[in-house]
């Protein structure tokens, strides 16, 4: 039976953990076997190394907002539509339309599925963030 | 909508992509119906989004949605899939994308559909952002 208070919880307190940049939190919502892929590359990362991707971008920006959230829960996990607004530490202010889906095992993100637009990366992290 | 009407609702809306068989489309499409695309961030009408896709017929040789991974939810359904374009000139290009449809009555009345540009015109099996 689906448990959508639980899957909803848990979306929250995992975007919610990037927003206050806090990194403890946030890797209590990975299950030890969870990996992100991404649309432009359509590799799996692994768990550590996302962490350190993410811990690495709430240290680097001054401020990272995921607003407009739309969740639908699901058997099995959820999806969640959102913008992520971010400060950068040059003060530029970028934004990017981001599709995460989410897979659950016992009340934590085991898989991740994320789709956005590399074509706006400027756009999100600013023209001179060096990026190709 | 069961779990079952929603996935054949995707199933019957991609098919008829694939085939160039607008008029399922339109019978698929809510005359209310929004079409939201991450590439530009509008959305389109219906008949926006009709025309769009009678314009674009011919422009590929074959436009399949292969790899379909689909969930439903309370209110419509989460499409994962790899699109796959093979031009005139015989060359392929794959994209991974996802559609977030909401749908009432056995139609889809808003659509959001996140593509990424970066990909366009590289083969696949390609990779790199």
């Amino acid at each position: 039976m689906r448990q959508d208070w639980n899957l909803l919880q848990l979306c929250d307190r995992f975007f919610d953990a990037i927003e206050r940049g806090d990194h403890e939190t946030l890797e209590s919502c990975y299950a030890p076997e969870a990996v992100v892929w991404h649309s432009h590359d359509c590799l799996y990362q692994p768990r550590a190394e996302n962490l350190a991707m993410l811990e690495a971008g709430m240290k680097r920006n001054k401020k990272m907002r995921f607003r407009n959230r739309r969740v639908h829960p699901f058997e099995g996990g959820f999806v969640q539509q959102h913008t992520l607004h971010i400060t950068t530490e040059n003060d530029f202010e970028g934004k990017m339309d981001v599709c995460f889906v989410a897979y659950v095992r016992d009340g934590m993100i085991s898989r991740i599925y994320e789709y956005f637009d590399t074509g706006q990366i400027d756009r999100f992290l600013g023209p001179t963030s060096g990026r190709g | 909508m069961t779990d079952s009407e929603l996935r054949a609702l995707c199933h019957r809306f991609l098919d008829a992509i694939e085939r160039q068989d607008f008029e399922t489309v339109a019978d698929v499409y809510h005359p209310e119906l929004r079409f939201w695309v991450n590439l530009t961030g509008k959305e389109l009408s219906r008949d926006e989004s009709l025309s769009v896709l009678r314009e674009g017929a011919g422009r590929h040789r074959r436009r399949t949605y292969d790899d379909r991974t689909i969930n439903t939810f309370d209110t419509g359904f989460l499409a994962r899939y790899t699109c796959t374009v093979v031009t005139h000139d015989g060359t392929r290009t794959a994209l991974w994308a996802c559609l977030v449809a909401r749908c009432h009555e056995g139609r889809i009345v808003r659509m959001d559909e996140y593509l990424d540009s970066g990909k366009f015109g590289r083969p696949p099996g390609s990779t790199g952002g």
